[in-house]
């Protein structure tokens, strides 16, 4: 008698669990899912003295619960639209140019003198392509009023395995009555021998990008103090380490920045959602400009 | 009988932090007018400010509510609210009826930075020296809305219908490029039903069902690459990364939330004492109401027809389904 009583407990207390417990996890089918359109995503960073050079590639919606065709799922993502109209304007002259597609590059590219890219001007990137809405953005060319100076290479400590912390050190002079943004880039190219396609394979290593405004220090002597880690050993053969100091416009420093945010939070899922500058209407993605003030490479 | 009521006040409150003290003037009034015997037009404004904020997240993962305290750097939520309505008495069914307008508007409200969290990965070895006040920005609210109410307060059955139709939006200059928001917590539908009916003295049966319009939150709508600037020389070596594009702040709403709660009790009198027996169900229709959401990729390979599909699959987690209760307790 206890023991039937026992087991009818047991049953009605396992039935309870269950229904209560069941089905935690289920498809979201009650709710309006978005139905995003995709965008073009353009991207260019145009100066007086480099060829120019536009990517354009499409977004990928993320169409929730919506079957795709699973093969082409990754390759799609990284695929550059190569039927796109480009179009760069001189917005002070009204001059124009087409900007072919280089399948070689697998971007739109243009050489440096065959349009004029001037300090203080301003350009507008227009791209359109079939399906999509015309995308377009605008940058002011920085002045490069500044000057920038590399002094030396400090180095902070070294392992037995070959990483090195380092520490550039340099200076901007900054222009007085400007709103100045710059840039500080430094990587190494290294190079190996594949036995697996022997082919000579050239990657880059130790690279690092730094952003300064010159916000409360307008007129004044900005000191570069740009920390980064060096990683060599004999198998790979280092082909250089070059530092660059940009002048930048607003567009590159707050893409720039906006993106270093997204890194710093790509493995933390409690982490509030962080958007990727643009400054492309009707599109994603970003058009800027530099002068390049310093280039200077370091060791081989 | 008096034709108005006003009642008129001032509080004075004090907050002090680390050196820093703030004192608070805050004053309210409220008011109420007979039209009639039965109705009567009421008003009411006060300022208020509040010492602790809650910073609430917005992504559709796990809640992560967090109250925090005023600081110099996260001042006192400074707010004011004004509302107004009028309340029907219907006598002979012993039932209120009031309908009330508000408007409120909120100053110093805080929340998250993008890309900022309460939980630091990269170091946590590092916790105590944090600052969280540099994970936050902060901004201004605003509230208005009419809530509509139906209390039964005597008989054999009592209850209540209450419904408040409601909007509540936030701004940030350095959240969502500046532009307003609905809050985690917009509400635009919420309904409660309250009733109770003595079947017998010693029998009494009660049911409540809610209902609330479901969060505001921020999805994942694309994504795509993208490349940091390198020079064209070494342009074709660089990697590219895939971000995220979340469209507006808080855009998407979860599903709405309902659930129907039954409850029977059973009382008996003894000399001493009054012994109840209380036999309920929580969420009685298994409502499986939404807690989180989150995105799984499904790929699937069909081998006979060589068909490949892949499908970010959205989905829920819920807690606190069905739940049934029994509880005694005794009253002396």
């Amino acid at each position: 008698m206890i023991l039937q009583s026992t087991k009818s407990i047991v049953t009605i207390a396992a039935a309870t669990f269950t229904i209560t417990f069941a089905s935690c996890i289920k498809d979201v089918d009650d709710v309006n899912l978005p139905s995003t359109p995709r965008k073009l995503v353009v991207q260019s960073f145009i100066s007086p003295t480099d060829s120019i050079f536009v990517t354009v590639f499409a977004s990928q919606p993320i169409n929730y619960n919506i079957p795709i065709d699973g093969d082409n799922y990754y390759y799609n993502a990284f695929d550059t639209i190569k039927t796109a109209t480009v179009i760069l304007a001189n917005i002070e002259d009204n001059s124009t140019i087409a900007v072919p597609y280089d399948s070689k590059q697998k971007k739109y590219a243009l050489p440096p003198n065959l349009f004029a890219i001037e300090k203080g001007n301003e350009y507008e990137l227009r791209v359109t392509a079939n399906n999509f809405e015309a995308a377009s953005g605008r940058t002011v060319v920085p002045l490069g009023n500044a000057t920038s100076s590399i002094e030396r290479i400090d180095t902070i400590s070294t392992d037995e395995w070959g990483y090195t912390e380092m520490r550039l050190i340099g200076t901007i002079i900054d222009p007085k009555n400007e709103e100045n943004f710059y840039s500080t880039l430094i990587y190494s190219l290294k190079q190996y021998e594949s036995s697996w396609d022997e082919t000579t394979h050239t990657f880059i290593s130790n690279y690092s990008k730094r952003l300064i405004s010159d916000s409360n220090m307008d007129g004044r002597t900005i000191s570069i103090r740009h920390e980064f880690s060096s990683y060599d050993d004999d198998y790979y053969t280092n082909l250089g380490t070059t530092t660059e100091v940009y002048e930048v416009d607003e567009h590159y420093y707050r893409f720039h920045i906006s993106l270093e945010n997204i890194y710093d939070i790509m493995d933390n899922p409690f982490s509030e959602s962080s958007h990727l500058y643009s400054n492309i209407e009707g599109g994603l993605g970003v058009f800027g400009s530099y002068i390049t003030l310093n280039q200077t490479t370091l060791n081989k | 009988m008096d034709k108005g009521i006003v009642s008129a006040g001032v509080r004075l409150s004090h907050h002090y932090h680390d050196g820093t003290s703030n004192f608070s003037f805050e004053p309210r009034i409220s008011g109420s007018y007979y039209l009639s015997n039965t109705l009567s037009a009421k008003a009411s404004y006060a300022k208020m400010n509040q010492y602790i904020h809650l910073l609430t997240s917005t992504g559709i993962g796990l809640p992560t509510d967090l109250w925090v305290p005023a600081t110099k750097d996260a001042p006192a939520q400074d707010s004011w609210q004004l509302a107004a309505g009028f309340a029907k008495d219907l006598k002979d069914i012993s039932t209120t009826i009031s309908l009330e307008g508000y408007y409120k508007e909120s100053d110093n409200v805080i929340t998250y930075r993008e890309g900022a969290s309460f939980l630091m990965f990269d170091d946590p070895t590092n916790a105590n020296n944090i600052k969280w006040e540099d994970n936050i920005t902060s901004g201004f609210g605003w509230s208005y809305g009419v809530e509509f109410l139906a209390h039964k307060k005597m008989g054999r059955f009592s209850g209540w219908v209450g419904y408040t139709l409601s909007w509540t939006q936030l701004q940030f200059d350095e959240i969502n490029m500046g532009k307003p928001y609905w809050a985690r917590y917009d509400r635009r539908h919420d309904i409660s039903v309250v009733g109770v009916y003595e079947l017998s003295p010693g029998i009494t049966l009660s049911g409540t069902w809610v209902y609330g319009t479901g969060n505001a939150v921020t999805l994942p709508l694309a994504t795509y690459p993208v490349n940091q600037h390198v020079p064209n020389l070494i342009s074709s070596y660089m990697w590219t990364e895939t971000i995220q594009d979340y469209g507006k702040k808080n855009d998407f709403r979860m599903a709405p939330y309902h659930r129907l709660d039954l409850c029977v009790q059973v009382h008996k009198k003894f000399e001493k004492y009054e012994r109840t027996w209380e036999f309920g169900a929580y969420n009685a229709y298994n409502r499986q109401n939404p807690f989180m959401y989150f995105v799984r990729g499904e790929h699937k390979h069909n081998p006979r027809t060589g068909e490949s599909t892949y499908v970010n699959k959205l989905k829920q987690i819920s807690l606190f389904q069905f739940i049934p209760s029994v509880s005694w307790s005794i009253k002396f």
